[in-house]
């Protein structure tokens, strides 16, 4: 069954028609071309398919695109300016957070929710925003650390 | 040694495209007209395949073609020709491909592959190695004895395909002086590599025989000979490229998918085909890791001597072993440990099982016998109530003393001493926490060595491209999967041309149509190996620039000097960016061409290991190390919480700090993982993968990890490797099982000798007395 | 794969309950656990009736008999919701559902309609006694939580019925309770076994009342009520906590095989994490196993 949808994704309005069957994630990366958002197991296990939705971080694999029908998204590409990092990716650069780099846009957008919603959170916060994130390459601490860098240059800006 | 460049913690120069989304992986490409590919796999674990029916799904809509195995080519091999890309009259594994679909869309070939028939006659089947070896076992390669094998490989028939011996010394008169003799049968169970990114491959075949392959694998060179093997074609005309890959850890390295997908596009010409898989079929479609049982036995001396061990080992290989043999050879250089055994007994078997292919694991047979010598080191301490860290520090291979193949330590190989002792005074500086009642808290440490197991000679060469504005481009056909090797190597080019890190850029792909030859991305042999062709290269470079100058100034060569940037004869100055292109005349005519160095690299002296004794000089080189652990046990609900997890590593020079931390660190992590909390589930009715999705095979994530990690580093310079560096990719992986259960006996008093530990077996053992 | 199946949107209660009446018709919600099972084949609905429009199934609020959660909340916001963090064992529980980001799609309403074993909202609502208000086009009808399950992923649901909501009774000032659970790492994972446990007025003879839930040792999450009556206006003792437990145990029987946990270790975590709940509510008084 098609259904036409209006999505805005960074910022860009998209009016395309869906099946029930596509994911979010698939209508962001084959629908609307944006592949930096990765697909790890299409079960909401991994955390890799991790965007905003109106606001929350979800994961975009077990969300059908016609669910998300009027939403705001945003993905690792509107993550910074457009000539300009965010600090959360200079610092996932800085404390080489991004080994394989698979893990890294949800790892982002899971770190981008979490500084847009608190201002001061506790290290219990960034592992909670940051759990269920799987990551096989880095054993993690380069990965809070990145977290908790972006966070103090946040506050001192 | 100072560097300038060598020793730095420099940026990783794929971090701008992996923090933006641009960084371009296999499952991102889209080709006009580009087909998409399913895969029908065994429900069995062994069975024969009685027929396939395929006529409804080539009849339904979008469907271009149906494969089974009478239609693909085979069996092929790198070292044992035991495989095909598509089953061929049995099945030995569930998860084989059986049949596969290429339709306009994945779902038309998922649809149709609904719609093929197959009738099986299952067959009776076996997953653990032990039982694969024994009497009476089910055979599962009926004709291995006439199988095509690389000279190296001694099939011995049933399902023991590979038998590695190693002999040193009189064992059993080395035993009857033994004080103390204890013994252990430990269990590696199968794991899988999890990487976050899924296997996928796009091919085209075309009417000139020629094939272009986009993959994610860590070893397109090997894809590209695979191809050739299979179907024929010129080498010059198979192009695999591989872009960034999404982990690897051995799981992406020699064959997985490519086979089948090039079998695909073959049936298709012209036309790109696609095979992603999903997260459940890469556990069973693709290669597991370890599968290792080991029996070892160990007599030392009351003085704390280690005279003898006998080892039996055994790899669970799976449905085709393939290039699992060189893992039974990694078991067998690595199986003393990093210790002194002057009598020696070690056969490692190689045996085929009804599991998916065993293949590299980050570790490659080290951990799996790390294991038992580990444990059992630690046990002989106790019955001698001898300190563990004392009794490791008398017998590790130190400087001068000789290893199980009969090498003599040399100072390069590093410092495993300083490394132990470094990791006892740290684990043991204060005493143990307090944690409450109910915590039992332990530590346990592990020493270890690596070895590559590779070819003897592998083959590394890259490109240096000089451009006008000075900066350099560096072609290899090594693949950045995460480990940071472009940073590294990067990072040596610098060094090598002292020219600023800032300026060398590295190719963020390769091809093999253009890319300089690599054997492939394995073995944490890339700095070393890779790193040493970029010193020659920068080395040919240099001397093609001063040539070109030499020309231009019109002297001799050994005139010309090199400064910085600079090419200096005299009071004449060029900087190198005026050569890059060649030089012209004032009157516009030519004088010199572009200026691009090239460097090959083979190691020198690696022998193939005796056949009989194992004896040679087998290993390219050795790194050792040592491991600490600090951890609690619940003795409410047998849960364990590590506390601190502690790394020191004569690992040679560290190119980049903060990758090599990382690194080390990454391996612990993915161990923690195989010794508390992952490890394949087969049902036993069938054989299956039970556990086959991320639901129930839990990898571990960032709650379960330590506050504190202290990864140190020996910097002992290799005297073989570019600025004294070697790898370290896996090294982290090889000691942290044995030294977590020395922690868990230290706190519970409970020998655990089987992976992975979870709580309810501790809770078991701690009600049952076990 | 996911079939691509028909998906109404409806923007009345009304007209959803016209859909929800449809042969094969499935009720969509987060779609934590719907698009996940349609994805592995295991759910082929005809009819996807995705409830996220209709506003009678949304709002946390207090109303006379205790505290309004609406069906299609988001399990995050019923767990950071100030109205819900008395009731510590639900907060606990649903706090610890998939991870951050499946809590702020999937929805109390979806984690309990699912009817796992091992869902972990339901342990803290049943020994809070919360009621489902469920609605039909005959009207509306209330019933106990615990009544609604039927065993692994059913729940009594009849055709054309949609669960609206549930009702928490008013948290006690004298009440306390905690949930635990096992799994096996410390993150994202299902449970191998939960306790949820409720007390007010504990040890007060004659007044104390203890309420206890279990997950994923049963058919479905239940109360453990043998155990709660042996428990009921006593003064707790580790004899009388021991003889409650064996009697609970003997209402437990896990299914063999879980990859999640075998039947002995869940039996034996039963009854430690019993205990040590107790022992949290009692403010630290600890009770060895």
């Amino acid at each position: 069954m098609k259904h036409s949808i209006k999505v805005n994704i960074n910022g860009q309005l998209y009016l395309e028609e869906v099946e029930t069957s596509m994911t979010l994630l698939q209508f962001i990366r084959d629908k609307v071309g944006l592949t930096g958002t990765k697909s790890g197991c299409e079960n909401g296990e991994c955390g890799a398919c991790t965007v905003i939705m109106n606001g929350n971080p979800v994961r975009s694999c077990i969300i059908l695109a016609v669910e998300a029908d009027g939403a705001e998204i945003i993905t690792v590409e509107g993550l910074g300016e457009k000539d300009k990092l965010h600090p959360l990716q200079q610092s996932f650069i800085e404390t080489g957070a991004a080994q394989c780099g698979f893990c890294t846009p949800g790892m982002l957008m899971a770190g981008k929710a979490l500084l847009d919603k608190k201002k001061n959170p506790s290290n219990e916060d960034i592992t909670e925003a940051l759990g269920g994130h799987l990551c096989r390459c880095t054993g993690y601490k380069s990965i809070s650390k990145a977290v908790e860098v972006a966070l103090s240059k946040n506050n001192r800006n | 040694m100072t560097f300038k460049y060598v020793g730095k913690s420099c940026t990783r120069n794929d971090g701008v495209e992996k923090t933006t989304g641009r960084a371009l992986f296999v499952a991102d490409m889209k080709f006009p007209g580009m087909l998409h590919a399913k895969v029908l796999r065994s429900p069995y674990a062994h069975a024969k395949i009685k027929s396939i029916d395929t006529s409804e799904a080539l009849r339904q809509p979008g469907v271009f073609a149906v494969l089974t195995g009478e239609d693909v080519p085979g069996p092929f091999g790198v070292a044992i020709a035991d495989q095909y890309p598509i089953a061929r009259n049995k099945v030995r594994y569930a998860g084989e491909p059986v049949a596969a679909a290429i339709a306009i869309n994945e779902r038309a070939a998922h649809e149709a592959l609904k719609l093929v028939k197959v009738e099986y006659e299952p067959l009776p089947f076996v997953i653990h190695p032990k039982d694969a070896a024994s009497e009476g076992a089910p055979i599962i390669h009926e004709n291995l004895m006439n199988y095509h094998v690389a000279p190296y490989v001694n099939p011995v028939g049933k399902n023991i395909y590979q038998h590695f011996k190693v002999r040193k010394g009189d064992i059993e008169e080395a035993f009857n002086k033994a004080d103390v003799v204890v013994e252990a049968e430990t269990w590696f169970p199968y794991i899988h590599h999890v990487q976050l990114e899924p296997h996928c491959a796009i091919a085209q075949y075309n009417l000139d025989d020629s094939m272009i392959m986009y993959s994610t694998t860590q070893a397109p060179f090997v894809v590209q000979s695979c191809m050739q093997e299979l179907h024929g074609m010129p080498l010059s005309k198979i192009q695999v490229v591989a872009p960034y890959i999404g982990g690897g850890f051995g799981g992406k390295s020699d064959i997985t998918i490519e086979a089948l997908v090039s079998c695909l596009a073959k049936a298709v010409p012209g036309r790109f085909v696609r095979l992603l898989l999903t997260r459940e079929e890469m556990f069973i479609g693709t290669t597991l890791g370890r599968g290792g049982y080991c029996k070892y036995k160990v007599g030392v001396s009351k003085e704390g001597k280690i005279l003898a061990m006998e080892g039996e080992s055994y790899l669970g290989s799976g449905g085709n072993a393939d290039y699992a043999v060189n893992i039974v050879t990694g078991m067998g250089l690595a199986g003393t440990g990093p210790y002194e055994v002057p009598n020696l007994k070690l056969d490692v078997y190689g045996v085929y099982t009804n599991t998916p292919p065993i293949g590299a694991s980050r570790g490659y047979g080290h951990p799996e016998v790390h294991l038992p010598v580990e444990r059992l080191l630690e046990k002989a301490a106790r019955k001698l109530g001898m300190d563990p860290a004392e009794f490791r520090l008398k017998n590790l291979l130190a400087e001068g003393k000789v290893n199980g193949i009969g090498q003599v330590m040399k100072h390069e190989n590093g410092n495993v001493v300083l490394c132990a002792q470094k990791v006892a005074e740290e684990l043991y500086k204060s005493p143990k926490p307090d944690k409450g009642e109910n915590i039992m808290v332990g530590r346990g440490m592990a020493a270890y060595m690596k070895t590559p197991c590779m070819p003897t000679n592998v083959q590394s060469s890259v490109y240096l491209k000089l451009n006008v504005d000075g900066s350099v481009t560096l072609a290899t056909g090594a693949i950045e999967m995460g480990q940071g090797t472009y940073t590294a190597l990067a990072q040596i080019v610098a060094e090598a041309l002292d020219i600023p890190y800032e300026k060398v850029n590295v190719t963020n792909k390769v091809d093999t149509l253009i890319s300089p030859y690599e054997w492939q991305t394995v073995a944490s042999h890339g700095t070393w190996g890779t790193g040493n062709a970029i010193l020659l290269a920068a080395e040919d470079l240099k001397s093609k620039l001063k040539e070109s100058a030499s020309k231009v100034f019109d002297t001799d060569v050994k005139n010309i000097k090199i400064e910085g940037d600079k090419l200096i004869y005299n009071d004449k100055v060029l900087k190198w960016g005026d050569l890059a292109l060649g030089y012209k005349n004032p009157d516009g005519s030519a004088l010199t061409g572009p200026v691009i160095g090239e460097g090959h690299f083979v190691p020198k002296g690696v022998q193939n290991p005796d056949p009989e004794t194992g004896q040679g000089n087998a290993a390219a080189d050795w790194t050792f190390g040592c491991v600490g652990v600090e951890l609690g046990v619940d003795k409410t609900t047998g849960e364990i919480h590590i506390y601190r997890l502690l790394n020191t590593i004569d690992a040679g020079t560290i190119v980049n700090p903060q990758v090599a931390r990382d690194q080390v660190l990454g391996g612990m992590t993915m161990v923690l993982g195989s010794t508390l909390t992952e490890g394949i589930v087969f049902s036993e009715d069938k054989g299956n993968i039970r556990n086959n999705n991320l639901v129930d095979y839990k990898i571990i994530g960032i709650e379960d990890m330590p506050e504190e990690v202290l990864i140190n580093f020996v910097e002992t310079p290799e005297e073989s490797g570019p600025y004294g560096a070697k790898g370290i990719g896996e090294h982290g992986a090889v000691g942290p099982a044995p030294a977590i259960l020395n922690a868990i006996y230290d706190a519970t008093g409970k020998d655990f000798y089987e992976l992975p530990v979870t709580a309810e077996k501790i809770m078991m053992a701690l009600e049952g007395g076990k | 794969m996911i079939p691509n199946v028909e998906y109404r949107r409806p923007k009345t209660l009304e007209v959803a309950l016209e859909y929800m009446k449809k042969e094969g018709s499935v009720a969509l919600a987060g779609g934590t656990d719907v698009v996940v099972n349609m994805r592995e084949e295991k759910l082929l609905p005809q009819l996807l009736v995705d409830l996220k429009d209709l506003e009678e199934l949304k709002g946390i609020r207090e109303i006379p008999e205790g505290i309004w959660i609406g069906a299609l909340e988001p399990v995050q916001k019923v767990v950071e919701n100030p109205l819900i963090a008395p009731y510590t064992a639900l907060v606990e529980g649903a706090g610890s559902i998939g991870c951050l980001e499946i809590r702020y799609r999937a929805t109390i309403g979806g984690n309990i309609c699912n009817g796992s074993p091992s869902a972990d909202s339901l342990p803290g609502l049943l020994v809070y006694d919360a009621l489902a208000v469920i609605a039909s086009d005959m009207g509306e009808r209330k019933t106990s939580l615990e009544s609604l399950l039927l065993g692994p992923g059913k729940v009594d649901l009849k055709k054309g019925e949609i669960l609206k909501g549930i009702i928490l009774p008013k948290a006690k000032d004298c009440s306390k309770s905690k949930y635990y659970r096992r799994t096996r790492v410390k993150g994202m994972d299902l449970s191998g076994v939960s306790v949820a446990v409720y007390a007010e007025n504990i040890g007060i003879e004659g007044e104390s009342q203890i309420r206890i839930a279990l997950g994923a040792v049963m058919p479905t999450v239940a109360r453990a009520r043998r155990g709660e009556a042996l428990l009921a206006g006593k003064k707790l003792t580790d004899q009388l906590i021991d003889d409650a437990i064996d009697e609970i145990l003997k209402d437990v029987n896990p299914r063999k095989g879980s990859l999640r946990a075998n039947p002995e270790y869940k039996k034996k975590m039963v009854s430690v994490l019993i205990k040590k709940a107790l022992s949290e509510i009692k403010g630290g008084v600890s009770y060895e196993a």
